[in-house]
This record gives C-alpha cells, sequence and structure tokens, in this order.
C-alpha cells in the first residue's frame, strides 16, 4: 500500500515539474533553477563540514590530555626504539663522515694542547676553588632528590623534548630536568599522566639567571641571562659593561629565578660581544647538554623554591 | 579504494613517530625533516591530481588532511587542530591551483609538485613561526626547505612508482 501511495506521489510530482515547463514555456528556466538548487546544496554542505570540523577540533582540545596520554602510551615502545635506533645511527655515520677531517682536526688538537700547557700553572692556582665547587655541587645534588626518566622524543624546531613519565611518576610543571652530572636541560613544559615535555634551556622562550665562574679570582660573581636561540643553541644577555668576562668561563645558575636550584651547569662563554654604545654586553655560550646522547635525566622533584 | 587510504592514514602515524624520535638525531645546522608535512603534501597533490576531473572523491582528501593535522600536532606542543586549520587551507590552495591548470604533463609533475610544496612549507612554518614567536626567514630556514625538499622528492617517487605498479596490476585484470 505504501510503495503504492509512494509512486503516486512521485508521479504527481513528475506532472508538477511537466506543468512548470509548460508555465514557463522554456526548459532553461528549470536548469537554472536545477543549478541553483545545486549550488545551494554546496553551500550548505560546505557550512555544515565547517561547523563539524570546528566541533571536532573544539572536542578534541577538551579531551586533549586523555587523547595525548593515550597516543603516548600506545607509541611508547616504538617511540623509544627509534630513539635508540637513531641515536646509534647517527654515531655511526657522524664517525663515518668525521674520518676525513682526522688530519686537521689532529693538527687542531697539537695547538690547542700548546695552549693548554700554558694554562696549566694558572689553573694550579685555582685547583682548590675547583675542588670546592666539586664539593659544593655534589652537595646539591646529594640534597635533592631525583626522579629518573628516559627521554623518547625530541622537536628540535621548538626545543621540546619528551620525557617516559608523567604526573603518575609524581612530575608537576616547571620541576628542574638534569643529568647526572648536575648538567641543567631545562624545566618541565606539560604534563601528562604517562608522559611529560620538557622545554629546554635553548628554547626561544626560556631565559634563566646564572653566575658567570670567571678565572680570575679577584673579580666579584658576574651575572647574566641565559636566553635560548633555538634549535638546541643559547646565549648570554644582560651582562654589565664593566664586569669581565672572557671566552671559556663557566655559567652555572643563581637561583634567583625560583625554579632552578643552585650551582647546577649551564654552559661556557665562546665568544663576548661587547660594544660600548649598548647597555650591556652579550656573549654566545655553548650549552653542556646534549639531548640527542642523553639517555637518563633526572627530574628534581622536591626543590623549595 | 578505502585499503589505500588506510594505509595512508598509517603511513602518516609512522611518519610522526619517526620524525618525533629517528630523524631527531639526523639534523642539518639544527634543521630537522618535517616527515608528516612532507607525507601530507605528497598525498595530497598526487590525490588532487589524480581526482582532478573527479570532485566527488573530495572528502576522502579531507579526511587525508584532517589525519596528517591531527598527527602534526599529536607529537607537537601546539594545540589541536592548529595543523588540521593550516593543512586545511594549503589543501584547498594545492586543489583550486591543480584544478585552473590546463595540462599537467607527467613527465614534468616533480617541477610542478616543487613549485607547490616549496611555498606550502613556507607558509606552514611562517604561521607555526609566528604563533611561537621563532619566526626567523633566514639561512637556517632555507637549509630546512632544502633538506625538505630533497625528502619530498625521494617520497614523490617513491609514491608514484607504487600507484603505476598497482595501476598495471589493475590494468591486468582486464587482460
Amino acid at each position: 500500500m505504501k510503495k503504492v501511495l509512494g509512486k503516486a506521489y512521485q508521479i504527481s510530482m513528475d506532472c508538477q515539474i511537466c506543468v512548470s515547463f509548460l508555465s514557463r514555456g522554456t526548459i532553461d528556466n528549470y536548469f537554472m533553477n536545477l543549478y541553483a538548487k545545486k549550488k545551494n546544496y554546496f553551500v550548505r554542505n560546505v557550512i555544515i563540514s565547517l561547523v563539524g570540523l570546528a566541533l571536532f577540533m573544539a572536542v578534541m582540545n577538551f579531551f586533549e590530555q586523555p587523547i595525548k596520554n593515550a597516543a603516548h602510551v600506545v607509541s611508547a615502545p616504538m617511540l623509544k626504539s627509534f630513539w635508540q635506533a637513531g641515536a646509534s645511527s647517527s654515531q655511526f655515520l657522524g664517525s663515518f663522515f668525521s674520518n676525513g677531517s682526522l688530519q686537521a682536526e689532529s693538527s687542531n688538537l697539537k695547538q690547542e694542547n700548546a695552549k693548554l700547557a700554558a694554562h696549566v700553572i694558572a689553573l694550579q692556582g685555582l685547583v682548590r676553588q675547583t675542588q670546592t665547587a666539586a664539593e659544593f655541587s655534589q652537595n646539591v645534588a646529594s640534597n635533592l632528590s631525583g626522579l629518573q626518566v628516559q627521554v623518547i622524543g625530541l622537536d628540535e624546531e621548538h626545543d621540546i623534548a619528551t620525557l617516559n613519565a608523567g604526573s603518575a611518576q609524581g612530575i608537576v610543571e616547571n620541576m628542574p630536568v638534569v643529568s647526572g652530572h648536575n648538567v641543567l636541560y631545562g624545566k618541565i613544559l606539560k604534563v601528562y599522566k604517562n608522559f611529560s615535555t620538557v622545554a629546554l634551556i635553548s628554547n626561544s622562550l626560556s631565559a634563566l639567571d646564572v653566575k658567570i665562574q670567571t678565572l680570575e679570582l679577584t673579580t666579584s660573581a658576574v651575572r647574566g641571562v641565559i636566553k635560548g636561540s633555538g634549535k638546541l643553541g643559547i646565549y648570554l644577555d644582560l651582562i654589565s659593561l664593566n664586569a669581565s668576562i672572557q671566552a671559556g668561563d663557566i655559567l652555572a645558575t643563581s637561583a634567583l629565578d625560583g625554579i632552578y636550584p643552585k650551582d647546577l651547569l649551564v654552559g661556557k662563554i665562546v665568544s663576548v660581544n661587547k660594544d660600548d654604545a649598548k647597555p650591556f654586553q652579550t656573549a654566545s655560550a655553548q650549552p653542556f647538554f646534549d639531548i640527542k646522547t642523553a639517555d637518563n635525566l633526572f627530574v628534581i622533584t622536591d626543590y623549595k623554591r | 579504494m578505502w585499503f589505500k587510504f588506510l594505509a595512508i592514514f598509517l603511513a602518516i602515524f609512522l611518519a610522526s613517530v619517526v620524525q618525533a624520535s629517528f630523524l631527531a638525531h639526523f639534523t642539518i645546522l639544527g634543521n630537522s625533516a618535517n616527515l608528516v608535512f612532507v607525507v601530507f603534501a605528497v598525498v595530497i597533490f598526487y590525490e588532487c591530481i589524480l581526482n582532478r576531473l573527479w570532485p566527488r572523491e573530495f572528502y576522502k582528501e579531507i579526511m587525508v588532511v584532517v589525519v596528517a593535522g591531527f598527527f602534526a600536532d599529536l607529537f607537537s606542543s601546539f594545540s589541536f587542530g592548529l595543523s588540521i586549520a593550516i593543512f586545511l587551507v594549503l589543501y584547498l590552495a594545492i586543489k583550486t591551483a591543480i584544478y585552473f591548470l590546463k595540462e599537467i604533463p607527467d613527465r614534468y609533475l616533480i617541477v610542478y609538485f616543487l613549485a607547490v610544496f616549496a611555498p606550502s612549507f613556507f607558509a606552514y612554518h611562517a604561521v607555526l613561526g609566528i604563533i611561537s614567536n621563532n619566526l626567523r626567514v633566514n639561512t637556517a630556514f632555507f637549509i630546512a626547505l632544502a633538506y625538505n625538499i630533497v625528502l619530498a622528492a625521494a617520497l614523490f617517487y617513491f609514491y608514484k612508482k607504487i600507484d603505476s605498479i598497482k595501476s598495471g596490476r589493475q590494468l591486468k585484470l582486464f587482460h
């Protein structure tokens, strides 16, 4: 019965279309109407698709934490194996490519050796100071407890590394990340249940107060700010024009920023840029951290600010 | 057909994992490869060429855009949706550019692809750079562009080879 009624309805509609043809007198108008209808459908579909996509993005952002966490839990074994494979492959390729430049490196080393011999005498006077610093550094490490974590990913474009531990292991945002040798890597940026991300000190938004440990014993402590220049690079800024600094000076955290403990190793000065026209002097610096070879790191969990 | 797109989705997932872990060790002057973007660009360009006269297939291309954007955001520090939105705009631009081309000779397809890839890569990195306050168009950027172009060209030929093998098999069925 329904089928019969449906068929009858379709026939009546066809008749209406025929009548409309006759009444308008031309077929072109009919096709123009059809085109307009189709165009309306297209616009409607595009609007529906865009609204659907916006809703999809909103839902994804609302559930960002569990989605990202689940994806990392699923892909963690793959990430870890690929990370280790990448590390060993790059080391192999690095040694392969560096073979050609071994002779040049050897002559450079000889020159450097001569310079180092001249510095030995000067350095003997600093041995005592260094020993004290080393003892102090050991004390810092022993006073703080660290959670051992592993690096499983790196976004070098934005200087962000991924660690295999998260809030389930007691990690919270802004906790400092260091190596076993007290070298500072950065601070925790985002925490998920089973993993977390670290903003390295080379991140372009990173800035931390440092002490410059000069080789001259007589000079007073010099302070500056280490800023990230991106792509695993750092530079030293805001150093007083009167301060006497030179290449090779060691940079360590000062704890003034309230995030990092005192005396964590940051890097060393490579070259000084002093311009009397500018209010401060700056310096190129080489960071001590090497995220690509770092396997185990420590998140300092009990640093009291 | 659905098997092909499933394979593409798996390839994008694998690309995002490899990019975040393995390729992080292979940088040139601090520039790493953006494998997810490369896969997205190759697949979208090729599918737009193939479906130039078949606009009904566009929803599958949209799905590739959404999946590629999702995985690009998954292992990055950005919120979900940013890469999807950029990829969608790039897809529409590529689709329009290909639609208005009168003729596409198969021999010089790679030239057309690279002409599309380079500005797309620039646009993607410019937007991400502006958002992360780290936009620098310097020598390092052009090295990154060259690095990714080499990778994209290699993947383009690989995709073309797979497609030609598949087409050959389909033809054999009719003989």
